[in-house]
């Protein structure tokens, strides 16, 4: 068996090109520059929204998580200072987004009454393959304890590394490591639980 | 290795999060145990779930994302050309008001005829509107919209 998946010089170099890329733009979109600011919101807001999904499970909140955290960073630019990736940076406005949406009462009932309407639809209509709401591990991530949920779904993010979701996280390496194995050991369970796998 | 420690690594091998000596004794170990390859096989499969693309965004969302995020112009939403003319005739309006506000008080005070008053009392109230239209154009935050 191949030893799995560690990202190699190929993705590095992209993800270099993309850093510096993204600087530019950084650069430029703090001098006022719209284009900048539209290259930027253009080129994290897939990530942005699939970040907030596998946070929430939750297509329409994604959005508007997502939509709440590119407003931040592009609103608080003056604040990046450049240790970090731009997306790095941006991930992290998105947890912090995810984690305010999560404590709203209100958005709660919304989520919750969204969620029963499109449970009522999928009664009548066939899935839509291409409709990713329909992926029922991602609403088990939702059962797992908010740390490891957090962790995961950074991981799942393509190439992501371990260091960068600890930036994003506020926490050690050692540490994301951890709840990276305990989440996807419970996520393991839960789904051989509910048959599957 | 035994399948004990193999499994307790698995999580973490699948994940790429071992170092490279532990990995090479997990796949070694994985070569030999058709149990422990099958979980191994089963994280994968969570990983090909869990990582496919998740919904794309939205065109809404870029134009509502650049909306929010791009700074009012000074003038708001009103033509140039309108706040240009609006700030000609103000002077023009006050020029107007004042010598009119002065007779009609004049004639209040000295009324001829009932026709007069009626005059006078018109008077005064177009010239509290003039007055009122050349305040509204000065930039101090009078009369409405800041």
């Amino acid at each position: 068996m191949d030893i799995p998946r560690k990202p190699g010089p190929a993705a590095e170099d992209t993800a270099a090109s993309d850093r510096a890329t993204d600087a530019a733009w950084v650069a430029r979109a703090r001098q006022g520059d719209p284009v900048a600011r539209e290259a930027l919101v253009r080129a994290h807001r897939d990530r942005a929204v699939s970040l907030a999904w596998r946070l929430t499970g939750d297509r329409d909140a994604a959005e508007d998580i997502a939509q709440e955290a590119l407003v931040r960073a592009l609103s608080t630019l003056s604040r990046f200072r450049g240790d970090a990736a731009f997306a790095t940076w941006l991930f992290r406005i998105v947890v912090n987004e995810a984690r305010t949406h999560a404590r709203g009462a209100c958005r709660r009932q919304r989520r919750w009454e969204r969620q029963r309407d499109a449970d009522q639809a999928r009664c009548v209509e066939a899935p839509d393959p291409g409709d990713t709401r329909a992926e029922p591990l991602v609403d088990l991530m939702q059962l797992l304890p908010a740390s490891q949920r957090e962790a995961l779904a950074l991981f799942y993010l393509r190439e992501l590394p371990v260091e960068d979701i600890a930036r994003v996280q506020g926490a050690q390496a050692g540490t994301v490591r951890a709840r990276l194995c305990r989440g996807r050991e419970r996520l393991r369970d839960l789904a051989r639980e509910r048959g599957m796998l | 290795m035994r399948c004990d420690r193999a499994r307790a690594a698995l999580a973490a091998y699948t994940a790429g999060l071992l170092r490279a000596e532990q990995a090479i004794r997990v796949a070694a170990h994985l070569e030999r145990c058709e149990g422990c390859a099958r979980a191994a096989a089963e994280y994968e499969t969570l990983d090909a779930r869990l990582s496919a693309e998740g919904p794309s965004s939205s065109e809404a969302l870029v134009r509502q994302v650049l909306a929010r995020v791009t700074p009012p112009s000074r003038t708001g939403t009103c033509p140039r050309w309108v706040t240009r003319a609006n700030a000609a005739a103000a002077p023009a309006a006050l020029v107007v008001s004042l010598p009119l506000l002065c007779m009609a008080l004049s004639s209040l005070t000295a009324p001829a005829s009932p026709g007069a008053w009626v005059v006078a009392t018109a008077t005064v109230l177009l010239s509290g509107g003039l007055a009122a239209a050349h305040l509204r154009t000065l930039p101090i935050g009078l009369g409405g919209r800041g």
